[in-house]
């Protein structure tokens, strides 16, 4: 999942544009690299490849800041 | 696809549909005086339409999911012609009652949710800043953590129903520097101290729902009040977003309907140079217009209401609803004076104030420029 979101983000999200190489520790949400409809679109393309449904209550800084805590908080989620 | 309602669901509108009569005496005048019908408010609440789809334990009559909800929307919006009435109970229901049912404590259920059914309390969602119109989540409003609660300071305008609510449901920060995460959800009450709420404010249409501001001054919420986690604002409100533009706008298709049924008996009956208007063309075409407008906007419309019985995103879909539907609305109520003509611009005879109140449509719930921008963006522009 790790890479298919750095290169989702990168592509889809941001365009590809120039001079952007994403982290999967990088912050995307305090640092605008994503802004309100990038979330959302995010958020539909984790739950199309995890066949998971994301709750509203669950779209926190502390599970989407970077791309290693929405791994993480997937993990989780495929634990309980 | 099954485009059929199932024999509840028709019994529920067509009683719906009734009740909506009852809610038309004096509209003409209380339009003119701008005027709230709290008597009307409370025949709703015993009718059980602010309660339909909250649960019976927290003192609604769970009568209806999504689409029978939508459904029973478009019936008020068929048959009671005051539209401003209708924007309060379905910002009520759909921006207060919604949320709470969704993201509060059982606590909060139990003590906000039956007095907002029976029609007791009043509820508003308080988002809009002076500062913050569209660029919602960059609101001033701050949430600063205290001994048992927070407290809040800032002025929300342009608040549906802030002048005579007594709880507001209001978005502030507990960090600016977290941007939108740092945006929290509270339910203020009217007591609070340090809360007031303006008078009601003159507007060109929707002049039977007052609105207002809100300004917070230290005022004290206890932490039992907040929604949610603290930075939950932002998902709490694009969760509530989809629904209300779902809604809010099924009173609009509903009055589309009965404004076109009014312009065709108009056209049918009215004669000029020895026959009906409507064997014109100029005035035909135009009613073919709104037939096409009403059709097409209620399949969106029930495309996202489908889409959310599904539990399905709808970001786009209820993108192009807003934008379409609003601007539809606007439309057809300019083409019904037209077919109208002098008649239709006197306000006695009630078809012009569906232009002024449809107006208010391109702007509410995020603006058609907005809309055009969400559409963009999600197809990755």
């Amino acid at each position: 999942m790790k890479s298919e979101l750095l290169e989702f983000i990168t592509t889809e999200i941001l365009g590809g544009q120039a001079g952007i190489e994403l982290q999967a520790e990088d912050d995307l949400l305090t640092s605008e690299i994503i802004d309100s409809m990038g979330v959302m679109r995010m958020i539909v393309f984790i739950e199309e490849k995890s066949n998971l449904k994301i709750p509203p209550e669950d779209i926190t800084l502390e599970n989407f800041i970077t791309v290693d805590s929405i791994c993480r908080y997937l993990s989780q989620r495929d634990a309980s | 696809m099954d485009f059929n309602w199932s024999t509840q669901q028709l019994r529920f509108r067509d009683e719906v549909t009734e009740f909506a009569t009852s809610l038309n005496n004096d509209v003409v005048e209380r339009d003119k005086n701008s005027e709230f019908s709290r008597t009307n408010w409370q025949a709703c609440a015993e009718f059980g339409i602010q309660g339909m789809a909250v649960p019976t334990e927290f003192g609604g009559t769970g009568r209806a999911d999504i689409l029978t909800g939508m459904l029973a929307m478009e019936a008020m919006g068929l048959t009671c012609r005051d539209m401003g009435f209708l924007f309060a109970l379905n910002a009520q229901m759909w921006t207060v009652q919604l949320p709470i049912q969704k993201f509060g404590s059982r606590d909060q259920k139990q003590r906000m949710l039956p007095l907002l059914c029976s029609g007791e309390w009043i509820g508003a969602h308080a988002v809009t800043e002076p500062n913050t119109g569209s660029d919602v989540f960059s609101l001033e409003t701050t949430a600063e953590k205290c001994a048992g609660g927070y407290r809040l300071n800032g002025t929300k305008c342009l608040i549906t129903l802030a002048p005579i609510a007594n709880v507001a449901l209001v978005f502030a920060t507990v960090d600016t520097k977290l941007g939108k995460w740092g945006v929290t959800a509270f339910l203020v009450e009217r007591d609070s101290p340090g809360y007031q709420a303006s008078p009601s404010r003159d507007k060109m249409g929707l002049r039977t729902v007052p609105i207002g501001e809100i300004t917070l001054e230290d005022c004290f919420v206890p932490e039992s009040n907040r929604l949610g986690a603290e930075g939950s604002g932002f998902a709490l409100s694009q969760h509530s977003l989809e629904y209300e533009r779902c809604c809010i706008l099924a009173s609009q298709v509903g009055a589309m309907e009965s404004q076109l049924e009014t312009a065709v008996q108009f056209a049918r009956t009215r004669e000029q140079f020895g026959k009906p208007i409507g064997k014109f063309q100029s005035v035909s075409n135009r009613v073919a217009d709104m037939k096409l407008r009403l059709e097409t906007a209620k399949l969106l419309l029930y495309k996202v209401a489908w889409l959310k019985q599904q539990d399905q995103p709808a970001m786009l879909e209820a993108a192009l609803l807003k934008l379409y539907l609003s601007e539809c609305y606007v439309d057809s109520s300019f083409d019904a004076i037209r077919i109208h003509g002098g008649k239709g611009y006197l306000s006695d005879e009630g078809v012009e104030r569906d232009l002024r109140d449809a107006i208010g449509g391109v702007l509410y719930a995020g603006t058609s420029d907005i809309q055009r921008n969400i559409i963009a963006g999600l197809m990755g522009l």
